[in-house]
């Protein structure tokens, strides 16, 4: 689908390397490539690939070519042309991975402002803003400045050729240039995108195996409660939680007092860290903060796990908020949890109509 | 195309009900100290954990051989029993729950449970497996939860089932599963159950989830009325009036059951008997109300020991 000359300089500054890089596409997606040899093929040739490697960047597959790789023009009528494999290539925010070179993505601009930071001694800046698609939210970041007038908000664009980093797990687009910007009169899609209430119902295998994302609901079945659910101190200055009043950077420090549930969600044959802030806890549980402390002082820590066991074990819920993962194992930051409201003569009914049962 | 941690990942807990666990024989372990051993039941479901519900029907504190302290215990729910222990190696709020819940058990209470808990299965000298389950969290639940949970793991049953069956249209291959719309992780598991387990009759889950769903609409006694004891016969009441309406009641259980089950050759002897029990009638009542049954032209059997119903 493309391809370009590059060098790789040797990080011992003992010469530099000639490689092609590019991308290709099938129907099933697109894949950038680097190539160690000579890569003379033009852009729309159909080629068929023996021997490659596959290395990962950050969260990003690349096929590389070298000596032992065969490459061969390929024939095949039924192949899909290179105009409808374009048209495949154009991302959306759910498919961003860290990592991604050639990205092509068209977005809604939703905040766009200056960031200023001193480097060297130079102060420098940045253009930082938020974009939305009908898949979800992220990041993007410029550093050039771009035609973007901040009292038209939202605009709908086009990005291309853009890379993406990911910070916390959240997809950041970095422009470099202003080609790669074109302003577009509407959106693909149809209506408006309600910010507010952007939640995208995706589910929980799929973002347990996928990306870090924003503004997600998903649903489960809450398997544990863990032990250090309820009231937690965390450090004034970097917000970690305390452990015995000692902060893992700030050593012994008194604590500010936060509420937080630590959990875990399964689905199907996938499991997730759930941890559920201050007032989407309180929420969950029908309590207050005060009645919770007091709780915990007359009955000790130990009774009040088990009381929220008692309270949500089994429970299916509905959560939504944003996923961390980071190969460590995925974990929902969870803004908001409800007990999914199952009506269980009616799932009944329904699954004896979908199984066939009598 | 995350790249796979080598830290030891969280086992998911599979929402099933006891008669797939308790069925299965079959067990798994990865060759490092600390992989996980799993219970592969004939559905194919590869298990380390569980989350189940059920009333709680028996608990009891046991010396073991080394002198240790063992609460053991059993958990019905509509398609039979798990059985529990919790031991010293469990975690202190799970001991503390279970000295709890042996004061309401002895008090005659009906308890409703829902437990996360681990796989385990041992196998005697003569080589039957047995499994039960190490639980890891518990709650007592309401009547509501219990019904909630059961219609989600009869969805869990069903969907199982369904790929059950997909599986037995295809290569006995990786490929060919994912091909023919198996689940990923059902994969492996379903080829292991295959080699294992053989041809199996699935019948009998689809009656528990049948009578699993009864109970979570209500529609059936809920199970914190009472344990569905066995009816035994009594010989010493000589109730003629109690016997019959009993008896009339194993008929239309009978006709349902072979209703629900024939598939154009009739029901299977054992298969009957089997789904009997399950709803609590004993193997010599169930033989019995059978032989009345063909004798008075009710049922026929078009070859031994397979019953049909006379049109």
């Amino acid at each position: 689908m493309s391809s370009r000359a590059d060098q790789i300089h040797r990080r011992d500054g003992s010469g530099s390397i000639d490689v092609v890089r590019g991308r290709l596409a099938d129907e099933s997606g697109a894949i950038g490539f680097l190539s160690w040899e000579p890569f003379e093929y033009e852009v729309g040739t159909l080629l068929k690939i023996d021997g490659a490697q596959v290395k990962t960047f950050r969260d990003t597959p690349e096929l590389n070519f070298g000596r032992t790789t065969k490459i061969e023009p390929f024939h095949d009528a039924n192949f899909a042309n290179a105009d409808t494999l374009k048209q495949g290539m154009v991302s959306t925010i759910s498919t961003l991975r860290d990592g991604s070179k050639d990205v092509e993505i068209v977005v809604n601009i939703t905040s766009w402002e200056k960031r200023t930071f001193t480097k060297d001694g130079e102060e420098r800046y940045l253009w930082s803003g938020q974009i939305a698609d009908p898949t979800g939210q992220c990041r993007v970041s410029a550093w050039t400045d771009l035609p973007i007038d901040t009292s038209s908000l939202p605009m709908t664009v086009r990005i291309t050729d853009a890379r993406v980093r990911a910070w916390q797990g959240i997809p950041d687009i970095t422009i470099d240039r202003e080609d790669q910007l074109t302003i577009l009169e509407e959106t693909p899609w149809e209506g408006e995108l309600d910010l507010e209430n952007l939640k995208i119902e995706v589910p929980l295998e799929e973002l347990v195996s996928g990306p870090s994302r924003v503004g997600i609901v998903t649903r489960g079945t809450i398997v544990s409660v863990r032990e250090d659910s309820g009231i937690i101190m965390r450090c004034p200055e970097c917000r970690r939680v305390l452990r015995e009043g000692q902060c893992f950077e700030h050593g012994a420090v008194e604590g500010n007092e936060d509420v937080r549930l630590r959990l875990v969600l399964d689905d199907k044959a996938s499991t997730c860290a759930l941890l559920i802030s201050k007032d989407a806890a309180l929420k969950l549980l029908n309590t207050d903060h005060a009645a919770m402390v007091d709780e915990i002082q007359a009955n000790g820590s130990m009774a009040f796990v088990q009381k929220i066991r008692d309270q949500l074990l089994g429970c299916e819920v509905d959560v939504s908020g944003r996923i961390i993962n980071d190969g460590q194992g995925a974990m929902i930051l969870c803004d908001g949890a409800t007990l999914a409201n199952a009506d269980t003569g009616l799932i009944a009914t329904e699954l004896r109509a979908q199984w066939g049962l009598q | 195309m995350m790249e796979t941690s080598r830290q030891i990942q969280r086992q998911p807990a599979w929402i099933m009900l006891a008669s797939e666990f308790g069925e299965s024989t079959l067990n798994e372990k990865g060759s490092g100290e600390f992989d996980p051993t799993f219970v592969i039941t004939k559905l194919g479901a590869k298990v380390n954990r569980v989350i189940v519900s059920g009333l709680v029907e028996r608990l009891e504190l046991r010396e073991t051989s080394n002198g240790s302290q063992m609460y053991q215990g059993q958990l019905r729910d509509p398609s039979g029993l798990h059985y529990f222990s919790v031991g010293e190696y469990a975690s202190e709020s799970m001991r503390e729950f279970v000295v709890q819940l042996l004061d309401k058990v002895d008090s005659g209470e009906p308890v409703l449970l829902s437990m996360t808990a681990k796989a385990r299965w041992y196998q005697t000298d003569e080589g039957a497996v047995y499994t039960s389950l190490r639980p890891e969290e518990a709650a007592i639940v309401t009547r509501e939860r219990y019904a909630s949970w059961l219609v989600r793991a009869c969805a869990a049953t069903l969907e199982r089932l369904d790929q059950h069956q997909k599986s037995l249209n295809c290569e006995p291959t990786k490929e060919a599963m994912l091909k023919e719309g198996i689940r990923s992780e059902m994969v492996d598991g379903i080829l292991s159950a295959q080699t294992h387990y053989g041809q199996i009759d699935t019948e009998g889950y689809r009656l528990n989830v049948m009578q699993a769903l009864d109970i979570a609409e209500g529609k059936m006694a809920a199970a914190t009325t009472a344990p569905p004891t066995l009816k035994l016969p009594d010989p010493d009441s000589g109730d003629d009036a109690d016997a019959s309406a009993g008896g009339e009641d194993l008929q239309a259980v009978i006709l349902e059951c072979i209703q629900a089950m024939d598939n154009g050759e009739g029901v299977d002897f054992e298969s009957l008997v089997r789904n009997l029990a399950a709803r609590g009638f004993t193997r010599e009542q169930s033989e019995a109300e059978l032989d009345t049954m063909s004798d008075d032209g009710i049922l026929h059997e078009p070859r031994f020991g397979w019953f049909k119903i006379v049109a």
